[in-house]
């Protein structure tokens, strides 16, 4: 085989396996898409446009099942919420306390416990007020599939320990 | 010869002594070995930069007088490949993954009993000198810790915001190197 036709094979069928991957992603990587999602919604600036931050308030207890439960410890909140209504206040609240919200959510470790349940361990960063001290959080999530999204169903803290 | 001076100095109109100037300025006179160069020094930079030496960046002012917001480290993941850590020593702690990692530094060893009053740390009941701090002011613990084997109470060296922690063996990355 010569190395043009050889090429062209290579070339075509990394094309294809891309083109897959796009077309049908992992569960993983939807959870993935799904995390950096919501952590983008949740961050805003202090020069956030109102219809930027009524869309964003409105957007976020969609990524949450309706029977989810948060437990949140952070400068910003700390308790328990229930249900996308609480989800929302809270939310509400705390853009009305802060100025600026950087959340990020890095290196998930997603197992999957089946094809509609998956539990992760992700890594929280959180800058409020454009803090330098960031606040780091190990949370331990437990999401479940509806349809073609992944929605959480509860948030917990964790010590690194736990891990 | 003459072709050869021609390459090397080629007039304004020749355009294909140019172009391969060009191609000389941009893989040399051997293709096929600045190739593998170039292939050798990619793979070399993602193996030492991905397994050897993690490049970092400091963020935050928790390991403060000693590493500053900004600076930028590398965290040596040979450090402890056989040796354990010592007391005094700052360490990289991993979380979830290396995306983020936390410095630490290590207070209380495996077995020890550790406690701390306004950022005073006591280990088995005796105060420890600590030159690095600043400032003595600080959390307090509750009671006193009891670190079971493989365990570590690591905390930052600005006791005014670092929050301490047991660790376990497993989740300390390497070491800064500098």
């Amino acid at each position: 085989m010569s190395a043009k036709p050889f090429l062209l094979t290579v070339v075509i069928a990394a094309t294809g396996w891309w083109a897959y991957t796009i077309l049908f992603p992992s569960p993983e990587k939807q959870i993935q898409e799904t995390l950096q999602r919501l952590a983008a919604k949740a961050s805003f600036s202090p020069d956030e446009k109102a219809l930027a931050r009524l869309g964003a308030m409105n957007a976020i207890p969609s990524f949450f099942h309706s029977n989810a439960v948060l437990r949140v410890s952070s400068q910003a909140y700390s308790g328990s919420l229930e249900g996308r209504a609480e989800i929302r206040e809270a939310i509400a609240s705390s853009r009305a306390g802060a100025r600026s919200l950087d959340i990020r959510l890095t290196d998930p470790q997603i197992t999957l416990s089946s094809a509609t349940e998956a539990e992760l361990v992700v890594t929280a960063t959180v800058i409020l007020d454009a803090d330098p001290n960031p606040s780091l959080q190990i949370l331990r999530m437990k999401m479940l599939r509806s349809g073609r999204r992944w929605l959480i169903h509860s948030v917990e803290p964790i010590q690194l320990n736990e891990l | 010869m003459s072709e050869i001076e021609t390459s090397i100095h080629p007039g304004p109109n020749e355009t294909e002594s140019s172009s391969g100037l060009w191609k000389r300025f941009l893989h040399g006179r051997a293709p096929g070995s600045t190739w593998i160069r170039i292939i050798g020094v990619a793979v070399g930079a993602v193996i030492l930069f991905k397994g050897i030496l993690i490049p970092i960046k400091v963020v935050g002012f928790s390991m403060f007088p000693t590493y500053k917001p900004g600076e930028i480290n590398y965290i040596n993941r040979f450090a402890f490949a056989k040796r354990d850590p010592q007391r005094g020593e700052v360490v990289s702690i991993g979380t979830t993954g290396r995306q983020v990692t936390i410095l630490k530094r290590v207070i209380g060893l495996p077995g020890d009993i550790v406690s701390m009053r306004k950022g005073v740390v006591s280990i088995n009941g005796a105060p420890i000198t600590e030159p690095y701090i600043e400032t003595k002011n600080g959390f307090s613990t509750r009671t006193p810790v009891q670190l079971e084997t493989d365990e570590y109470w690591v905390i930052g060296d600005n006791r005014m915001i670092s929050e301490f922690s047991k660790i376990h063996r497993r989740h300390i990355l390497g070491k800064p190197l500098f």
